[in-house]
């Protein structure tokens, strides 16, 4: 399954953003949690991306898909590979 | 561009007054998060670069996410800009008050701002937070940018990639910081 991150946003900055992104996803989006299926988190078209969002939404995220592979993919903006090497993500 | 004694006076003399105090001329006010967020959008419109609005994010929201109900006097988040010198400051608990909380051996404010940006930690531990003001200075090292932060009496700066950490004698009142490009 792929998760497009632009579909929340364009500049995802704050963290009570990003809690409510992931809390979105959760309802309407993301797959079972007992899926096989590997997750493909999608940064295309996304602006800015800062740890404090992404840490709301990526955190949660792999602690719900525990036990699935979750690869991010179209990192090449600077604030998403900056954020995802510092949170240690992907 | 290097920090002249004019901008580090102008920046930081409004956030050395002590409180109460209730207004702070020549600073463009975001009183809420919602505010500062819809000012992000206009400032990637000006200057297109992702990492730096990345960090005015994690800098300016670090001002509702550790000071909601503890602002000294003003609340929110107060914006400047002169030629490439951005600041933000606010009237909040600063660093070495809202780090006390779970590092209440920290000795100085000088101490409390070196640990801020240094150690994975957060006054709002247990949430699992404290990447912001790392994140904010690896950004501004790898860019060559400048950073003057001081909380307290506690500052950090940043020039030519290397970081420093220093005390002074006047007082910040909050936290404020000045990001050069």
């Amino acid at each position: 399954m792929k998760i497009e991150i632009k579909k929340f946003g364009e500049l995802l900055i704050s963290r009570p953003a990003g809690k409510e992104a992931f809390l979105a996803a959760k309802a309407y989006t993301l797959p079972p949690v007992d899926t096989t299926d590997e997750i493909v988190v999608d940064f295309a078209g996304v602006n800015v991306l800062a740890p404090s969002w992404a840490d709301e939404f990526l955190t949660p995220l792999r602690q719900h898909y525990s036990k699935i592979k979750i690869l991010c993919i179209n990192t090449e903006n600077p604030s998403v590979s900056a954020t995802l090497k510092i949170l240690g993500y992907c | 561009m290097s920090l002249s004694a004019n901008i580090v006076s102008e920046f930081l003399t409004p956030f050395s007054q002590k409180p109460p105090i209730n207004h702070l001329q020549g600073f463009t006010h975001f009183a809420s998060r919602d505010v500062f967020q819809a000012q992000l959008d206009n400032f990637y419109r000006q200057v297109k670069n992702p990492l730096l609005v990345a960090v005015f994010g994690e800098i300016g929201n670090n001002a509702f996410d550790h000071n909601l109900g503890r602002w000294r006097d003003l609340s929110g988040l107060f914006f400047a800009q002169r030629d490439h010198w951005f600041c933000f400051g606010d009237r909040g608990q600063g660093v070495h008050s809202s780090l006390a909380r779970v590092l209440p051996a920290l000795r100085s404010d000088g101490e409390a701002v070196e640990t801020a940006f240094t150690k994975q930690v957060s006054g709002r531990s247990p949430e699992n937070r404290g990447n912001g003001l790392k994140f904010s200075a690896s950004v501004i090292q790898s860019q060559s940018w400048q950073l003057y932060f001081q909380s307290g009496s506690g500052i950090c700066t940043i020039e030519k990639g290397t970081m420093t950490f220093n005390e002074s004698e006047n007082l910040v009142y909050g936290s404020v910081a000045f990001i050069g490009t």
